[in-house]
């Protein structure tokens, strides 16, 4: 039987670097991917996967398994990490040129379909750019991470309420910024 | 459930009902099955998701395994976690302070009285009693 995270933080906590590896093996391809989707550039998720796990080591005797699962906790460190660099002027200029397109999952079969589903991916990494980072790490969370509305809240310290409002404000600007990419739109609004 | 309401949770969480509030959920499936309306809502919150799907990054196992190599590393050199003894003295420091500032406080007392004031405490308690007994009074 697996043992869990929660189980693991413990040895964590008493610097077991067995335990500490099994969960850098465990989570670093998923807070990776979250970092990808909420900074929208593939250089600095690395780094900041990185420090988020240094933090978790030597932090470990702080987390409290009876009041969050170790994925919300550790949701809350590599959001917080992406929204300080979305707020350094550098990441700013930057964002939007490191453009992750080309390691879309791409499973169309032939060439048009392809193109195509190549131009709507970049219309929807844009509209994901285009949003303020606090709307995007919401619905990153919440579609691409699984996380219910609950422990998002918690990994971006919110209210639940407050975290639907982001999450909701995010859905509908990129409503509106898709519309030529969805069927159907009218006289439903 | 009203329309309204169907169409609050499907802005709010998409289209896949069972993200929807457990307790909403068996309603909402009732009210997609009935009305084309609600249907056609579900629909479109459903292309979105379909398309933050096809958006999905993948994660190159490459960028994994660096992540795991430079963090491993790098955790080699940095000071081991605090654990919980570390922690539980750190709380429970303040109040050891408070207590041994109270027991100087009584030692002082009794070896050095005058320095706080109470050299003469005895007499004044023996001419008090005096005082009351001359009046009459009783303790």
């Amino acid at each position: 039987l697996e043992e869990s995270s929660e189980a693991l933080m413990q040895r964590v906590a008493q610097a077991d670097h067995a335990a500490f590896r099994i969960l850098l093996e465990r989570h670093s391809a998923r807070m990776l991917a979250l970092a990808r989707h909420t900074l929208g550039a593939v250089g600095e998720t690395e780094e900041v996967v990185q420090e988020a796990f240094v933090r978790v080591w030597q932090n470990a005797a702080r987390f409290d398994a009876r009041r969050s699962l170790f994925t919300t906790w550790m949701h809350r460190i590599v959001v917080n990490l992406c929204l300080d660099q979305l707020r350094r002027p550098r990441h700013a200029s930057r964002d939007g040129l490191d453009s992750p397109e080309d390691d879309r999952v791409d499973d169309a079969p032939d060439a048009l379909g392809q193109a195509l589903a190549r131009e709507r991916g970049a219309a929807v990494h844009a509209a994901l750019r285009s949003l303020p980072p606090r709307q995007r790490a919401a619905l990153v969370l919440f579609h691409f991470q699984a996380a219910s509305t609950r422990d998002g809240a918690v990994a971006m310290a919110l209210s639940e309420k407050a975290f639907e409002s982001l999450l909701i404000r995010a859905r509908a600007a990129l409503r509106d910024a898709l519309r030529p990419y969805m069927e159907d739109e009218g006289g439903l609004r | 459930m009203k329309l309204s309401r169907f169409k609050a949770l499907a802005d709010l969480f998409g289209g896949r009902i069972e993200r929807w509030p457990d307790a909403e959920q068996a309603a909402a499936r009732r009210l997609a099955g009935d009305d084309p309306q609600a249907r056609a809502v579900l629909k479109r919150a459903m292309q979105l998701d379909a398309l933050l799907d096809d958006a999905t990054l993948a994660v190159p196992a490459d960028a994994t395994a660096r992540v795991i190599a430079a963090t491993l590393a790098r955790t080699r050199t940095v000071a081991t976690p605090a654990t919980p003894r570390h922690r539980a003295w750190r709380s429970w420091w303040p109040a050891g302070l408070l207590a041994a500032a109270a027991l100087a406080g009584c030692a002082t007392a009794r070896e050095r009285p005058q320095w706080i004031g109470l050299a003469d405490a005895p007499a004044r308690i023996s001419a008090l009693a005096a005082a009351l007994d001359a009046d009459g009074s009783r303790f």
